[in-house]
């Protein structure tokens, strides 16, 4: 028998079987096995081939998938599922649950990070990153906070050795960047750092910032307001009330702390909001001279603002999140939630 | 810092409610709460103990009889200090301690008929471990709050920035409050007789070094008495939580929160050589503080030295051998300024942050110093007897003078955008006690001392703008952007790979990213970086990987029954390089993880494996347009991630020493990705679009049997060597082994796809292909066509 007939023959007995089949008188295997398996007619069909002289092959190789295709699909078409006797029935209950992968997440605090560089991304601010790992200069000298200047007490810091210590802030990334970069600037730098403290609910030894910087000629306190008003209604919502309050910073004069208002309406607003119903956000100030002049920028040219956010603490006001430590623990339960 | 809102009106007074004075202190940039003080203690009494037997069914309580004046009470008391014969506070039946009425009770079988109360209860103290003591002269019967002279009061507790030293004292504060209401006030003179003799002749100072001591005062008072204080100083101290310890020791406190200037006070006739030393200590040196601690010295630490030995250490603590105590008959006060970076190494040093280290570091004001030795004088003899010198010693050799700073007005308005008048501006700087000098466009501003945060123009700007008030600046919301300043964002790569995993049912994860030691050998790849003041063992260095950190979290997942696990965690790792101006290299890894092998399923469950994982990476690189991406097996069970022959990671099942080490039982599989090379790799831009071409693509099938020495990756190597420019795909369909097939063989078939843009492929060139493939795998795998 050539092969052509063979292919054929087969054909007409699938149909008969495919019968008997969608009668239920056998089952979905029993019909794959006969046609679609290793040791099935088709598999065969194949082996065969390579007796073929090699001008035909191509022709009838296609005919062998083309075969093949329409077996497996015919077999497909009816919705059969098997129960526990192997007996088949012929079914199309939609109901049943369709295949789904566990849904992924992508962490909280990359959410918040992703959403304050867009927010600010639209009015021209672009996103650099700096080293955990800095030195004393970077991250004190430079940013007018000298060895025993009472401000080191705010930040308690790691160290690798007497002049190389793990960022107590991305502040420490300005002055690399302004060493390396003209301005006009206005950048976003956000980045994990690490404060010498004790773990607890409300505090880890690491934590994420956000740091910005804007300079050009003649900025004022009027546009650092403004632009972390914008800031603050995309990110709270249009009708977000804020108020600046002064503050201290050694890099920044004038200083301040900007509260949005938080309500008090329930038990936590109380206790989130002192009893205050204002809520600090963040910490911000015009760019101190003394850090200009670290980088030789003319003081009298140029004047600019920063601003640092902490985005554990927004990200746990924005989700109500009430213990830090599970923001690092991964505990795939409390991850799964954001998307 | 607490303040006593009674205290503020010795200097100046109010008519804002507590609230509104928060409110307007916070505005000031001097961040406060307040507490209230209600004083409600009616039928609260005098009582006199005059019987104190023990219960009879309890051990720790008494049963006391009470004369209260109108009656004698039987009260059941637990305090340890309860005796026969104590004068005592009596809360009678009827009376509230806050929430808490008193009601005749039933303890122990003994009718109680009120309390005897300390002093926390009644809310004028934190004493909690016994009761409060009286006074024996206390009139019996009458009220605490008449004999204790308790009023209602208000305690603003404020939050003080480092650079406001001057805002450390209730004058500090009141100069802040006289901003708010517009009023000046004026200090009090002191007053005080004096006697004939002179310190000068009974003391001789002498500063080692000036810059380590910009200012010392000191005088000598004599037949002075050491005794309890007064109520009123008690309760004034009491109120902003210090507790009295005698009345010299009160006075000096007093002082330094009423003025800011901490004083210390020797017992005059314990300093031997009648010389008073300020200099360095040297290296070595021992001193025994007044609290018997043994201190040694480092060459850094300021010292007042009797000339031999130490008796303080300068504007920290006080040395045991020169205290005062309650046999003190003469003593020596001493109001200064020391170097504040001095005392701030010295106190971080030896681990004394007190209220005189405090201040001293924020830099104390060299003007108010006699003044607040003098004020100490007063009170002292206003209250007690004694006799102080008519003279007192003085050594500022370089005087400070009040420091100038010009001011432009046109450069203030423009700095913070507003538009203030010269006017507006006197005005403000009125309230701050600046005085100006208007010389040509620009003032010249005599700052006051206690002002020594102001030093240049902008901490004047910064001053026009709080009292100005922040709110009261307008906000500028319109926004220019230079296009120069744009900068292409690195994270677009590693938001890409983020979206992507987390449409693949990845969890992202945080990790603690301070290691123990035994975490750092998990990978140790990199060399880890050490920390010297590591918060424990557990944190010593800085992360060498990302693996510890996930297995940490499969671990914790797998404990809690999640058993289906894909986590991954993006972040920085760091490795030590002596050669970087940080002694460090950071490097930005992906690194992936999945337990468990199957999602059950009732029609098709899905099986997780290394093939299943393989194609999920070859997924993410196809999604990332990263062309040229393969894998390439080096050693047994693991796969290096390869772009254009360059490893940029890899692929692996964790051996068991790994896995153990994290009390992990289950399979797991990691896949590692250096993002920094990575990024070489991908631009947001590099779609290479070809044009869409009709050739038809001539399809193959080829099937071999071959040894099971050969690995897939050989055969696809080789066919692809073999197949020309034009094999635009290859596609491993089946492995099959068993019946038919030798034992050490398996029969592998791939389909094979032909393809080129600019002509249709003929069957002949085709042949030739496939042949030569054939050939070479029969020649040098031994491979058997079937």
């Amino acid at each position: 028998m050539s092969i052509v007939d063979e292919i054929q023959q087969i054909e007409s007995q699938f149909n008969l079987d495919f019968d008997l089949f969608v009668a239920g008188e056998i089952s979905s295997e029993q019909i794959k096995n006969i046609y679609l398996s290793r040791k099935g007619s088709i598999s065969s069909l194949y082996s065969n081939l390579s007796k073929v002289k090699p001008s035909d092959k191509p022709k009838i190789g296609q005919k062998i998938n083309n075969l093949k295709k329409s077996i497996s699909n015919r077999i497909d078409s009816i919705l059969l599922i098997t129960e526990d006797g192997g007996n088949v029935i012929n079914s199309s209950d939609y109901t049943l649950p369709g295949f789904k992968h566990n849904s992924g997440s992508i962490h909280p605090l990359t959410l918040i990070i992703q959403e304050i560089k867009e927010i600010f991304n639209k009015i021209g601010f672009s996103s650099i990153y700096g080293s955990e790992v800095d030195t004393d200069y970077y991250n004190f000298e430079s940013l007018n906070i000298s060895k025993y200047h009472p401000a080191r007490d705010m930040q308690d810091t790691f160290y690798i050795s007497n002049d190389i210590l793990l960022r107590t802030h991305t502040s420490s990334s300005q002055v690399h960047f302004m060493e390396n970069n003209n301005p006009p600037i206005r950048i976003l730098s956000p980045g994990r750092v690490y404060r010498n403290e004790d773990i607890s609910v409300r505090s880890y030894c690491l934590f994420h910032q956000i740091e910005g910087l804007y300079v050009d000629k003649k900025v004022s306190f009027s546009d650092l307001k403004g632009t972390l008003e914008y800031f603050a209604k995309q990110f709270f919502g249009p009708k977000t009330k804020i108020r600046f309050r002064p503050s201290y910073f050694p890099f920044t004069e004038p200083s301040a702390e900007m509260d949005v208002y938080w309500g008090l309406e329930s038990e936590s607003d109380y206790r989130i909001t002192k009893g205050t119903g204002w809520l600090e956000i963040l910490g911000c100030g015009m760019v101190n001279p003394a850090v200009f002049k670290s980088v030789d920028y003319d003081i009298e040219k140029w004047s600019g603002y920063a601003f640092g956010l902490g985005i554990e603490r927004i990200a746990m006001l924005k989700y109500g999140i009430d213990d830090i430590r599970l923001l690092y623990e991964g505990d795939i339960n409390f991850l799964r939630q954001f998307k | 810092m607490k303040i006593s809102r009674n205290w503020l009106n010795d200097y100046i007074h109010s008519d804002k409610t507590d609230n509104d004075l928060e409110d307007q202190f916070t505005q000031l940039g001097l961040e406060c709460s307040v507490s209230q003080i209600k004083i409600n203690l009616d039928n609260v009494v005098v009582g006199k103990v005059i019987d104190c037997i023990k219960h009879p069914n309890a051990d720790r309580l008494k049963i006391c009889k009470v004369d209260v004046g109108t009656e004698v009470l039987e009260i059941v008391c637990g305090a340890p200090n309860i005796a026969k014969g104590l004068t005592v506070a009596v809360a009678k039946i009827g009376a509230k301690l806050g929430d808490f009425k008193i009601k005749k009770v039933k303890i122990r079988d003994t009718i109680s008929s009120g309390m005897i109360c300390s002093g926390k209860e009644l809310a004028i103290n934190e004493e909690n471990d016994g009761i409060l003591i009286l006074d024996d002269n206390f009139t019996i019967g009458s009220s605490i709050e008449d004999v204790l002279e308790l009023v209602d009061n208000s305690i603003f507790d404020f939050d003080m920035t480092p650079n406001r030293g001057d805002c450390f004292s209730h004058l500090g504060i009141s100069r802040e409050l006289s901003i708010i209401e517009n009023k000046e006030f004026l200090l009090k003179k002191n007053k005080f007789s004096v006697s004939s003799f002179k310190s000068s002749d009974l003391i001789n100072v002498n500063i080692k070094d000036d810059s380590i001591c910009k200012r010392y005062a000191c005088r000598i008072i004599k037949n002075i008495k050491v005794t309890e204080s007064p109520l009123w100083l008690k309760n004034k101290l009491e109120s902003i939580g210090q507790n009295s310890i005698n009345n010299i020791v009160d006075i000096a406190n007093y002082i330094m929160f009423d003025l800011g200037q901490p004083l210390h006070i020797f017992d005059f006739d314990k300093i031997s050589n009648k010389t008073i030393e300020v200099r360095l200590s040297s290296k070595g040196e021992k001193i025994t503080c007044l609290n018997k601690e043994v201190k040694v010295l480092s060459d850094n630490d300021i010292v007042i030295s009797d000339g031999n030995s130490p008796i303080a250490i300068a504007g920290v603590i006080g040395g045991l051998n020169s205290f005062v105590n309650s046999k003190t008959v003469n003593i020596l006060v001493e109001s200064a300024v020391f170097n504040e970076i001095n005392v701030r190494r010295t106190s971080k040093l030896h681990n004394y942050s007190k209220e005189a280290s405090k201040r001293f570091e924020r830099g104390v004001d060299c003007d108010n110093v006699v003044y607040s030795m003098n004020k100490f004088v007063a009170m002292l003899l206003e209250n007690y007897s004694g006799e102080t010198s008519e003279d007192y010693i003085d050594i500022y050799k370089n005087k400070i003078s009040k420091s100038i700073v010009k001011f432009n007005l046109d450069k203030c308005n423009e700095f913070l955008g507003i538009d203030l008048s010269h006017k507006e501006v006197d005005e403000i700087f009125n309230k701050l006690n600046i005085s100006l000098n208007l010389k040509g466009d620009e003032y010249l501003c005599d700052i006051p001392f206690y002002r020594n945060d102001i030093k240049v123009q902008v901490d004047l700007f910064e001053e026009v703008a709080r009292v100005y008030g922040y709110n009261n600046i307008p906000s500028n919301t319109s926004f220019t952007f230079p296009s120069e300043s744009f900068i292409v964002d690195s994270e677009l790569l590693d938001n890409k790979i983020r979206s992507f995993l987390s449409f693949n049912s990845f969890n992202e994860h945080y990790s603690n990213s301070l290691y123990s030691e035994d975490d750092c050998k998990v990978d140790s790849f990199y060399k880890p970086i050490k920390l010297i003041n590591p918060l424990s063992q557990d944190m010593e260095y800085l992360r060498n990987s990302l693996l510890p950190g996930l297995l940490r979290a499969v671990s914790f997942n797998l404990k809690r029954g999640t058993g289906f696990i894909k986590l991954y965690e993006l972040g920085n790792i760091n490795s030590y390089n002596s050669k970087t101006f940080n002694n460090a290299d950071q490097h930005k890894h992906i690194m992936l993880t999945w337990v468990g092998n199957e999602i059950k399923h009732w029609k098709n469950t899905y099986i997780q494996d290394i093939y299943s994982i393989k194609g999920e990476i070859k997924h993410l690189f196809d999604m990332l347009n990263i062309n040229n991406f393969n894998f390439n097996m080096t050693e047994q069970s693991l796969l290096e991630l390869n772009i254009d022959n360059e490893k940029v990671g890899y692929l692996k099942e964790l051996g068991k020493k790994t896995i153990e080490k994290f009390d992990i039982e289950n399979s797991v599989f990691v896949c590692s990705i250096d993002l920094d090379l990575l990024s070489n790799y991908f631009s947001s831009k590099n779609i290479d679009y070809m044009k869409i071409n009709n050739f038809p693509s001539i399809n193959r099938d080829i099937s071999i049997l071959i040894n099971n020495k050969y690995s897939n990756q050989d055969i696809e190597n080789l066919i692809l060597k073999n197949g020309g420019k034009k094999l635009k795909q290859l596609n491993l369909f089946d492995i099959y082994k068993g019946d038919n097939i030798p034992n050490d063989s398996k029969s592998m078939s791939y389909s094979l796809k032909f393809k080129s843009n600019s002509r249709t492929l003929t069957d002949n060139e085709i042949d030739g292909y496939m042949t030569e493939i054939i050939n070479n795998l029969k020649n040098k795998f031994e491979a058997i066509q079937r």
